[in-house]
């Protein structure tokens, strides 16, 4: 019986480490996102900033139409275009490393880059 | 001491074919570092019917022979870490008498992971790494514990063995 309450006592702590190590990289993520947004077009980057500080971006495409990015709380989404498709506005908004939306019709790609490496690339087994 | 080498040998070259056994079984889950960990069995074996000391040693020699039959250089450190701190901390439970065997392998298995994880976060210094660390502690606990179920199965007959050995030398 005594050993039972040991054994018990010991899996606890165990599950209770897994569950704080599940926990604790999620919410200090939550703190330090330093993702940044960048905008692409024709192939040129034309601007970056920072996922964290809320604005809207406007930018104008060659042939005279324009896209609005909303850069809120972390993610960020096409609000309005004026492009004929509408894709970009349809797409879902991106936070995460890499993730992309794409505007076709203006050859605009805004896509997430963060400051740090979020995969591995490798691994030996 | 003179016959423990004998039976050391014996262990060793039991967790080396377990540990080829373990490569042969597809045992995946897309996630690097869960394995089986069967060599597991010969180490909590060794606790229990030779020594402490003797337990550490064949951890490690089991780490380092198995690195270079199975695996590669970084595989080594890799092992060795993971298999150092899961013998210390189940001869430490062994040695308070405290608990279940499979509770003593459960905490072994997780420990064993956490050094392996530790070694990998140290050389690549990625954090993703540790989002992987939950996973690893609690298939550390299952496949700990399933070791554990098995060794206490096994001991009996083992120690029978052992001992009528000893009688006839």
């Amino acid at each position: 019986m005594q050993k039972l309450k040991a054994d018990i006592f010991v899996i606890g702590i165990i599950l209770i480490a897994a569950l704080l190590f599940f926990i604790i990289p999620r919410v200090m993520n939550r703190q330090s996102e330093n993702g940044e947004v960048e905008f692409w077009q024709d192939g040129k980057l034309l601007y970056s900033y920072s996922l964290s500080e809320d604005r809207i971006v406007s930018i104008q495409a060659s042939d005279g139409g324009y896209n609005l990015v909303l850069i809120n709380g972390g993610s960020a989404r096409v609000t309005d275009a004026d492009c004929p498709d509408k894709l970009c506005i349809r797409q879902r908004s991106i936070s995460e490393n890499g993730e992309s939306i794409i505007c076709l019709p203006h050859k605009l790609v805004v896509q997430i880059t963060s400051g740090k490496e979020s995969d591995l690339d490798a691994v030996a087994n | 001491m003179k016959g423990n080498i004998a039976y050391l040998g014996l262990l060793l070259a039991f967790a080396l074919i377990l540990s080829y056994i373990e490569a042969l079984i597809p045992f995946q889950f897309g996630i690097p570092g869960i394995k089986l960990g069967l060599t597991n069995l010969a180490v909590i074996l060794c606790i229990y019917l030779i020594g402490y000391r003797e337990a550490l040693l064949l951890t490690l020699s089991k780490a380092v022979i198995c690195g270079f039959l199975f695996g590669n250089l970084t595989m080594i450190f890799y092992s060795l870490s993971g298999a150092f701190f899961s013998c210390i901390i189940m001869v430490v439970m062994a040695k308070s008498g405290k608990f279940h065997l499979p509770v003593i392998s459960a905490a072994g298995g997780v420990m064993h992971n956490i050094g392996q994880i530790a070694v990998a976060y140290l050389t690549v210094k990625t954090y993703g790494i540790l989002y992987y660390i939950p996973m690893l502690i609690l298939s550390g606990l299952v496949t700990g514990i399933l070791i554990g179920i098995a060794a206490t199965l096994v001991m009996p007959y083992i120690k029978k063995v052992i001992v009528k050995r000893e009688g006839n030398l």
